[in-house]
């Protein structure tokens, strides 16, 4: 499994009483960018600390490559009232780095004024794009995103988006992200995972909205995705995604 | 050479600063982790410790230590299994062993046990074995913080990072509630059941207001706990007060000098 960065093989998840997940096959490979959307309480987030090891399977099997480099945006980042922690701190959070190349990450995602603030008093996009520059900063070989860019401006969530997918390319870095939003779903995805309690289908953008899982499971939504994935089949050109309606 | 250890005051200055000193960065880690409890809870338990050195005719400063170690990994267990909420976990832990350790009490009636000790400590009575607990097991702790000190900063500001990106050495949380135990243990002494909480927290909670990074806290917690015992002291040396207490009344006066200093920094912005 020399290019397969984390693998799951019949994994099931049981949280208390409750059965999260079952029968999970999933594998991610260097390079490429996977996303996983589904309904609330679909066991998303779930799978994501499943593979991270942050959950330990109940049944099957989980591996990651020997020496693999995570980076992780968790869905919920709150710290202590009581930490005293400057954004400059966060990002020295596992390995101490100067400030030019601190402020160099941080001008990626438009945060570079934030450095000497304090992490509680950011508001929620800004704390989102320093995690998110924190991610990136150790330059991982998998960055993993569970609605990274939850409280993110709509412009701000483009910007984003654009960044992610380019620093996957020039990295070769592979991406994990979660998301609830079909419209998120980037035309630079790979592979996407319809996740309701197991891996209902999962294949390329354009083949799973076809797929009849996935229709059930979003119901209407599925044919505004088919047309918006559609549209952007035909006309690869950033600038379209800002004008999008939503 | 070491004359000035036979009077009682040189050595409650010397084990109350060494105490202090150590008590801040734990104070802080505590504070952050919402586990400010933590100390009171293992400070119950040394009643027990009393006891069963006195059953087993094992020096009771030793017996304490121990029943604090055991406590506190009773403890880590607990919090590992899902179910109970900590400071649910922490006041079985905290009343279960006072009841167990009262309940052996009774059953020897020819045992009489010095509780106004064990509740407020005995600090002018700090003998050769407290000061060799303090400067040894103090020692070994101290030097066990910095060496965690990275790895438990990372898991306070966040479990799931921490984990997931693989910075936390595997064994020192469970090290960290060791070290706590130890603290505690030596603590007592110091200040009692009733008062580990407030060498533990008061100092970093003072210093709270006027730091801006975890180890910047630190540093303060332990300058604010040395400041308040050597005070503290002085005071009841001078009037004859309890020195525990001088030393609270102490940390309490610097706690409101620091909120108030900070509010007044604040409003000059």
């Amino acid at each position: 499994m020399s290019d397969i960065l984390i693998r799951a093989e019949q994994a099931s998840l049981l949280l208390g009483n409750r059965q999260v997940l079952r029968a999970v096959d999933f594998e991610i490979i260097a390079g490429e960018i996977a996303i996983f959307i589904g309904p609330n309480g679909g066991g998303k987030t779930s799978l994501v600390k499943m593979l991270l090891g942050l959950y330990p399977a109940t049944e099957g099997l989980i591996e990651r490559k020997a020496g693999l480099k995570i980076s992780y945006v968790p869905q919920k980042f709150e710290i202590s009232p009581f930490l005293p922690l400057t954004v400059k701190r966060l990002l020295n959070f596992t390995q101490k780095y100067d400030d030019e190349t601190l402020v160099e990450v941080l001008e990626t995602t438009d945060c570079e004024h934030l450095l000497g603030a304090q992490v509680k008093q950011l508001s929620g996009g800004e704390l989102q794009r320093v995690l998110l520059a924190r991610a990136m900063i150790s330059k991982p070989d998998i960055l993993v995103l569970d609605e990274a860019l939850q409280g993110v401006d709509q412009a701000g969530e483009v910007q984003l988006n654009n960044l992610i997918s380019s620093y996957s390319k020039q990295h070769g870095t592979a991406i994990l992200m979660v998301s609830h939003d079909l419209h998120l779903v980037m035309k630079s995805t790979d592979k996407v995972y319809c996740i309701n309690g197991h891996i209902c289908c999962h294949g390329k953008p354009e083949q799973v909205q076809h797929m009849d899982e996935f229709k059930d499971i979003f119901g209407s939504l599925a044919d505004q995705f088919a047309v918006y994935t559609h549209k952007h089949d035909h006309n690869h050109e950033l600038g379209h995604e800002l004008g999008h309606e939503h | 050479m070491f004359e000035f250890l036979d009077d009682f005051f040189a050595r409650a200055m010397i084990a109350g600063i060494a105490v202090a000193l150590i008590a801040g960065p734990f104070g802080c880690l505590l504070a952050w982790r919402r586990m400010a409890f933590m100390g009171e809870t293992i400070a119950h338990s040394s009643l027990l410790g009393v006891v069963l050195g006195l059953m087993l005719g094992v020096v009771p400063q030793y017996a304490i230590l121990f029943v604090a170690m055991v406590m506190a990994v009773v403890l880590y267990f607990l919090d590992k299994a899902e179910g109970l909420a900590r400071d649910v976990s922490l006041s079985v832990i905290a009343h279960g062993a006072l009841g167990v350790g009262l309940f052996l009490i009774s059953l020897m009636p020819e045992v009489q046990v010095d509780l106004e000790a064990y509740l407020f400590g005995s600090l002018f009575a700090i003998d050769e074995v407290d000061l060799l607990i303090i400067f040894i097991g103090g020692g070994a702790i101290f030097t066990a913080l910095l060496v965690y000190w990275r790895s438990l900063v990372a898991v306070t500001i966040s479990p799931e990072l921490a984990y997931a990106e693989n910075v936390v050495r595997p064994e020192a949380e469970f090290i960290f509630t060791l070290m706590v135990a130890v603290l505690v243990a030596i603590t007592m002494k110091i200040t009692g059941l009733l008062l580990v909480s407030a060498i533990l927290i008061i100092p970093a909670a003072a210093a709270r207001f006027i730091s801006k990074s975890p180890e910047q806290m630190a540093v303060f917690a332990s300058l604010i706990g040395m400041t308040s015992v050597a005070a503290g002291l002085y005071i009841s040396l001078l009037n004859d007060v309890a020195g525990n207490a001088a030393i609270i009344v102490v940390a309490i006066g610097l706690f409101v000098l620091c909120f108030a200093g900070s509010k007044l920094l604040f409003r000059n912005h």
